[in-house]
């Protein structure tokens, strides 16, 4: 029985894989800037344990985030990700590079409330708005010359690295631009299987394992403020996009969706992870 | 593309290419802009910066002649009119049409709207 439900499963995640990689990205830089949407990763809500403290403390005192208040669940993953960094929540002389950065407001909020940075890119295969230092580039192919970066973020890698056609490939990029002793933070939805193989993979690129952590319950809390915000933004979007609203709500892993319930159960986590560079 | 990015810039990761630095750089259309001036930040940035990727940069723009054609021995000793010049370069020249080309294959990136595209399927050969 469970053989037959696997099977008949197939068609479905063959078109999520489909839709993930060659619609959703197109579609999103026709619709994100229509919409509104800023921030497309899937949210965190912070729990009460020591790992969250600085990331709460950073969001306790940070003034002014009334802008970004529909948009706190995903600054939390943000903040996840980055509190990971030896230097966090200050990131003045460092220089930082984002690996799928998306339409770059996560760009905007590093120098806004980390910096001013040294240096500050990004880099993403869509690129939907020009903003500073924004190149179109590829995560297995870092258009960047060695030894260029102390931060990477994916380096920051927020969740779109699972996307990444050769995940080993990327990690070898990053361990090429960073320098020794920079820093790879990286955040990201995974098969428990394969979790642990990530260090693995990290190590033998020179990769110095900083921290490791299962958060995918605050992932879980926080789907359940960024997609409500997301059904919303759906419910008022044009009929074209309204076309794929079954496969918009699976890529944001809304209540109710496979991709939610495969978190919710264990059957993915989410990992939060750094590196040192040796 | 603000002419500091192109310091970081490289091919490196195209086939058969070993270094693929710094890029070549034609630059069609810019725009200048009026970034505020921080003595402390230039020397940092400076610190870090390639300098004959710079004077690719600025040659690029016909304004290799605001910085020495030698790399200073030492940004904190000059003086803040000479370091203006090198933010003027890095910080407040924005490309906004033009090409990175990479130096041992001649492969061209496109520089469109001010966004330089490093895709490998973009590229021209």
């Amino acid at each position: 029985m469970n053989l037959l439900l696997h099977i008949s499963s197939i068609p479905g995640r063959l078109w999520l894989w489909f839709f993930d990689r060659f619609i959703m990205y197109p579609l999103m830089k026709i619709v994100a800037p229509m919409l509104g949407v800023r921030f497309m990763n899937l949210g965190y809500w912070p729990s009460t344990s020591e790992d969250d403290r600085k990331l709460i403390k950073f969001m306790d005192d940070a003034d002014d985030l009334e802008e970004y208040e529909s948009d706190r669940s995903h600054i939390h993953l943000y903040e996840k990700a980055m509190s990971m960094h030896p230097k966090y929540p200050n990131f003045q002389d460092l220089e930082v590079l984002e690996v799928s950065c998306g339409q770059g407001y996560s760009l905007e909020w590093i120098e806004r409330w980390h910096g001013p940075t040294k240096c500050l890119i990004g880099c993403d295969k869509v690129v939907t708005r020009n903003v500073n230092n924004i190149v179109y580039g590829n995560a297995t192919d870092l258009p960047f010359a060695d030894k260029s970066f102390d931060f990477g973020k994916k380096f920051q890698n927020d969740q779109a690295a699972h996307l990444y056609s050769d995940f080993r490939k990327f990690l070898k990029e990053v361990s090429r631009v960073l320098r020794s002793g920079g820093t790879f933070c990286y955040v990201d939805v995974r098969y428990p299987h394969d979790a642990y193989l990530v260090n693995e993979i990290a190590e033998s690129f020179g990769f110095i394992l900083q921290h490791f952590e299962d958060c995918t319950e605050e992932v879980v809390e926080g789907l359940n403020y960024s997609a409500r915000k997301y059904d919303d933004l759906l419910e008022r979007a044009p009929f074209f996009v309204k076309l794929f609203k079954k496969s918009l709500r699976e890529t944001y892993c809304a209540p109710g969706t496979d991709g939610y319930e495969r978190l919710k159960s264990g059957q993915k986590m989410y990992v939060a992870a750094s590196w040192m560079k040796n | 593309m603000k002419l500091f990015v192109h310091n970081f810039m490289s091919s490196r990761f195209l086939k058969n290419v070993t270094v693929g630095y710094p890029l070549e750089l034609t630059v069609k259309q810019f725009e200048e802009k009026d970034i505020e001036f921080d003595r402390e930040n230039t020397i940092v940035m400076l610190d870090k910066v390639q300098y004959e990727a710079l004077l690719v940069a600025a040659a690029a723009v016909n304004q290799a002649d605001r910085i020495p054609s030698e790399q200073p021995a030492k940004y904190d000793e000059l003086s803040d009119d000479q370091l203006k010049q090198f933010h003027h370069i890095l910080m407040n020249i924005d490309v906004v049409d033009g090409e990175l080309i990479c130096p041992e294959t001649k492969t061209v990136f496109p520089i469109r709207d001010g966004i330089p595209n490093m895709l490998k399927v973009d590229a021209e050969k």
